[in-house]
């Protein structure tokens, strides 16, 4: 046996071996080695609704009504559950939800353009690279979790984020499946996975026999390049969900009352994510939602936010409260984020820009804390001055309360063995 | 291939008109149009989904990174399940119909077929797994469209035309 493999072991070689190892970083060596040892992760499920564009964190969650007319904006803030903490008058509902959130205001880094920006913020806290694309929150989960046969273990509605990484290394296999449609529309309906008519189960399984009896062009290769390993997967996971009347199930979103659609709003985001709660009890692991409304405001900032922030208001207070209903908010992650916040300075077009110097991470569910505000801002909104963490931290946190080692490496660009997120370490307060 | 090609052959293998509107302004409408021939870079009907899913750019960037070239499990659905693929496998006026209709010798018609979806002859054994399915299926026709869907389903297909 390793001397690492037991951490009593581990423990009793003390830091003469390691001289890396410091007591606080060893102390959360353990703490973390502790949580490695769970059965089941915090977070068995996410929600991730990836607000394209960057929202305005002063305009949201981080208000600043002391600032200057040319820095404050147009909205009041208003009370909330949590005493002493404000947010913007748009936010009557969420107001309400605070003490099931964490806003973490302290994330920054120095990218303040959407490709790069998103490269960091979706590919897994890692700053862009020019040779290496680091994989995306979902292809990550999906490539450290066990396949459930019939149910696709990351599902994208509509589609994975245009700006992001993808699966980066980890190659197109670990692509989420695209729902694609809009869920609001009422002739909704996923595509491809009702047995055409004519076609049924005996027809199905017969052609599929013929298929595989006739498809070996590929088969003297001794190695796989990923384009057809992943085309190999997906074959398989197809015939499985095709027979999987749970999943078809699932995306049937007209099966849902009247009442409660409306009560995500009727409009495309909100079914969105009622589409993902569907998906989530239905046993995916991880849900991508994306808006069509983006959020990348270089003019008229507050008239596009009277539009987008009351639909957020809504439907995400309305899936926060539903998934506490149906018991699986304490299993289920809601994460919320951009690629940067917006700056401080109105512009003259009534617009605010692109800002990663300070932005709003929106996190609920899986044990996180709620009636949390974890770091803060200066007066204007521009800089941290409290808890500043690096995209990393952020990823490492995420990722510990999924049970996945931020730090376990893949051969990656030239075969280095590169991590899924470099560097960085948990933040614990977030971990409670 | 891109995702026009990849609409486009299905259109043209099985001859079937493409199901998108909006493709002309005129009244332009016949089997094997293509997706070039249009201006348009969003269109409504049944082969809007494929188009997407295989990566069409919507020319809402202004980069050439907007095309998609990654394979996912939603084209394996598509190619594998969806029924407008189907309609167009087993149209009454489409090519295997026709072809199933005037080619009678079955080794012809396989060649025919592998041909048309794979550009290039089956090999012996080929020939004799596809004939054995046909003459094992219910009736002629029938066998032959799981054997066209099993061609659109070769990996071969995708990859390596």
């Amino acid at each position: 046996m390793s001397p690492f493999e037991s951490r009593r072991n581990f423990l009793s070689l003390g830091t003469a071996l390691l001289p890396g190892l410091t007591l606080p970083n060893l102390l959360r060596a353990e703490a973390r080695s502790e949580r490695e040892n769970r059965p089941e992760p915090r977070a068995k499920n996410i929600v991730f609704y990836w607000c394209q564009g960057g929202p305005p964190h002063q305009d949201m969650w981080d208000m600043k009504p002391l600032a200057t007319d040319d820095v404050r904006g147009e909205f009041a803030p208003i009370g909330t559950d949590l005493p002493g903490y404000p947010v913007c008058e748009l936010m009557p509902f969420l107001s309400q939800q605070i003490h099931k959130l964490s806003i973490i205001r302290g994330v920054n880094h120095h990218i303040p353009d959407h490709k790069p920006g998103s490269m960091f913020m979706l590919g897994s806290g890692n700053p862009p690279n020019p040779t290496t694309f680091h994989p995306t929150w979902s292809s990550v989960v999906k490539k450290e979790t066990a396949d459930k046969p019939g149910v696709p273990t990351t599902v994208a509605i509509p589609s994975e984020p245009s700006q992001g990484p993808g699966p980066g290394f980890l190659g197109p296999a670990y692509r989420s499946f695209e729902v694609q449609g809009d869920p609001n529309a009422d002739d909704f309906k996923v595509r491809s996975i009702s047995m055409p008519e004519g076609v049924d189960l005996d027809r199905l399984n017969r052609r599929r026999r013929l298929l595989q009896k006739t498809d070996h062009l590929f088969d003297e290769l001794t190695e796989k390049p990923p384009l057809l390993e992943g085309l190999d997967r997906f074959y398989q996971d197809a015939h499985d969900i095709i027979l999987s009347e749970r999943t078809r199930q699932a995306f049937r979103i007209d099966e849902e009352s009247a009442e409660v659609r409306e009560r995500y709003g009727r409009e495309q985001l909100g079914q969105r994510m009622l589409l993902g709660r569907r998906m989530i009890e239905a046993g995916v692991r991880f849900v991508t939602v994306t808006d069509p409304y983006g959020w990348d405001t270089h003019a008229d900032n507050f008239s596009r936010m009277r539009k987008n922030i009351p639909i957020v208001d809504r439907c995400l207070s309305a899936l926060l409260i539903d998934l506490e209903d149906r018991g699986l908010l304490d299993e289920t992650l809601v994460m919320m984020f951009g690629e940067f916040g917006r700056t401080p300075k109105i512009n003259e077009k009534s617009g605010r820009d692109h800002w990663p110097q300070a932005m709003s991470i929106i996190l609920a569910g899986a044990g996180v804390p709620g009636g949390f505000v974890y770091g803060d801002t200066d007066a204007q909104g521009a800089f941290v001055t409290d808890k500043s963490h690096s995209p990393a931290d952020f990823a490492c946190t995420v990722y510990d309360l999924m049970g996945i080692d931020a730090h376990k490496t893949y051969p990656a660009g030239n075969d280095q063995p590169t991590p899924i997120v470099r560097g960085g370490a948990p933040i614990e307060a977030i971990l409670g | 291939m891109t995702a026009e090609q990849v609409v486009d052959s299905l259109s043209q293998i099985t001859n079937t008109k493409l199901a998108l509107t909006k493709v002309y302004y005129n009244k332009a409408d016949r089997p094997g149009q293509r997706i070039i021939e249009s201006g348009l870079s969003r269109f409504r009907g049944d082969d809007w989904h494929p188009l997407l899913i295989f990566g069409k750019p919507r020319r809402v960037q202004a980069c050439d990174c907007e095309r998609g070239t990654d394979p996912s499990l939603s084209q394996a659905m598509y190619l594998y399940n969806d029924e407008s693929l189907w309609k167009k496998i087993t149209d009454e006026n489409g090519r295997l119909k026709q072809l199933v209709d005037t080619v009678s010798d079955d080794g012809k018609l396989v060649e025919e077929l592998y041909l048309w979806t794979l550009s290039r002859r089956p090999a012996e054994e080929e020939i004799k797994t596809t004939v054995d399915y046909v003459s094992a299926s219910v009736d002629r026709l029938t066998g032959y469209q799981d054997v066209l869907w099993s061609l659109f389903n070769r990996q071969e297909f995708l990859v390596s035309h």
